[in-house]
């Protein structure tokens, strides 16, 4: 599991004590299966920041990019630019 | 409420409206501001009650004052884009003419209450706080769209309110911060009179026809929506500013912790139990 994925699961589990993170796929659509609703976003960004080091830009903030826990991780971790 | 009075209703607002308009352009604004003064109502600010509060100084408090001032006029600006946005998709587009009408006077005034927090924050902080919200589709549907966009706008808008008129009235603050409280207060009482009116108006017409599971989703939804608002109101970023040690884990810590709850638990007591007793919120 790469470092930045695993981060994600730290911050997911922070936001979610309740939530068996272990037991999610990397690839399981978050918002769809109601893992996380639109509101638990602004915990979430919190927390990815205060993980990745630096402040999340607005530009980050599109649909999709909070599809998975692999889109997460190369969003908001690795800095990666969704088109 | 019927058709005919409800459309009258609307009438008399964007009559008020047209003839009570504020106008930014006439406000006075200071050159600079002191550090050694308050800006925000201590009892409100988000770490009042808790160890951190009591282990600042007053000039500490002071100035974790004017960054909590700076957040709650960014969190107005970035509610007030976000119903901007929202109203404007759905003006004009079907055939009552007099709600189009009115929501026009109410998006003119949003827009100019934006002048006012953005005028703040720009002129004395240089900066407004990013807005870490993310809104998805309000997936009402069947028509519900427009009305569960209102029950959010109203939630959101009461809490305003709340502070709102807390420091308008409030002599121990700056009058420039008192001022545009008041002004907010005084054209978004006007809002809040619209939303309950027309919350009230679509529960009579389709709402109370709603099968139990659509109406809990509706709860379930708004009482989201009511976390995320109070969410916004404890920014890690202003405890930054505000030299407060370990900012983040002060924020994890005490956004979540009794003096936060309680507060919550009262202005929601004040100011939604309308909504509770409307069944569209969770007890608290």
């Amino acid at each position: 599991m790469s470092s930045a994925i695993k981060q994600v699961r730290a911050c997911l589990a922070a936001i979610k004590p309740d939530l068996d993170v272990a037991s999610i796929r990397a690839n399981t659509p978050l918002l769809e299966e109601r893992v996380i609703t639109s509101f638990d976003v602004l915990d979430l960004l919190l927390h990815l920041e205060h993980a990745s080091g630096r402040q999340i830009s607005r530009a980050q903030l599109v649909p999709g990019s909070f599809r998975d826990i692999e889109t997460i991780a190369r969003v908001f971790i690795d800095g990666e630019m969704l088109s | 409420m019927n058709d005919i009075d409800f459309k009258q209703f609307l009438r008399e607002l964007s009559k008020i409206s047209a003839e009570e308009l504020i106008d930014p352009r006439d406000f006075s604004w200071p050159a600079s501001v002191d550090a050694n003064a308050w800006y925000f109502t201590p009892e409100l600010i988000s770490l009042y009650g808790t160890e951190v509060w009591d282990s600042l100084h007053e000039s500490a408090r002071q100035r974790l004052s004017f960054f909590e001032a700076v957040n709650f006029f960014s969190l107005n600006i970035h509610g007030e884009r976000y119903l901007i946005s929202e109203i404007s998709k759905r003006l004009y587009e079907d055939d009552n003419v007099e709600l189009s009408r009115y929501l026009t006077h109410f998006v003119d005034e949003e827009a100019r209450h934006m002048l006012y927090f953005s005028g703040f924050c720009d002129r004395y902080a240089g900066k407004v706080y990013p807005d870490r919200s993310f809104h998805d589709s309000l997936g009402g549907g069947e028509g519900l769209d427009m009305f569960l966009l209102f029950a959010r706008i109203n939630v959101f808008e009461e809490i305003v309110d709340h502070y709102n008129r807390v420091m308008a009235n409030d002599e121990r603050l700056v009058p420039v911060v008192r001022e545009i409280n008041r002004i907010h207060h005084v054209e978004e009482l006007r809002h809040l009179n619209f939303g309950r009116r027309f919350l009230q108006h679509c529960l009579e017409q389709r709402i109370a026809d709603l099968d139990a599971d659509r109406r809990n989703t509706l709860r379930e939804h708004l009482s989201g929506y009511l976390q995320l608002v109070w969410k916004q109101y404890y920014n890690p970023d202003v405890y930054r500013d505000a030299g407060i040690i370990e900012p983040f884990d002060v924020w994890r810590t005490y956004s979540v912790a009794a003096p936060a709850q309680e507060h919550r638990e009262r202005v929601g007591q004040r100011r939604l139990s309308w909504l509770r007793r409307l069944d569209l919120l969770e007890a608290a």
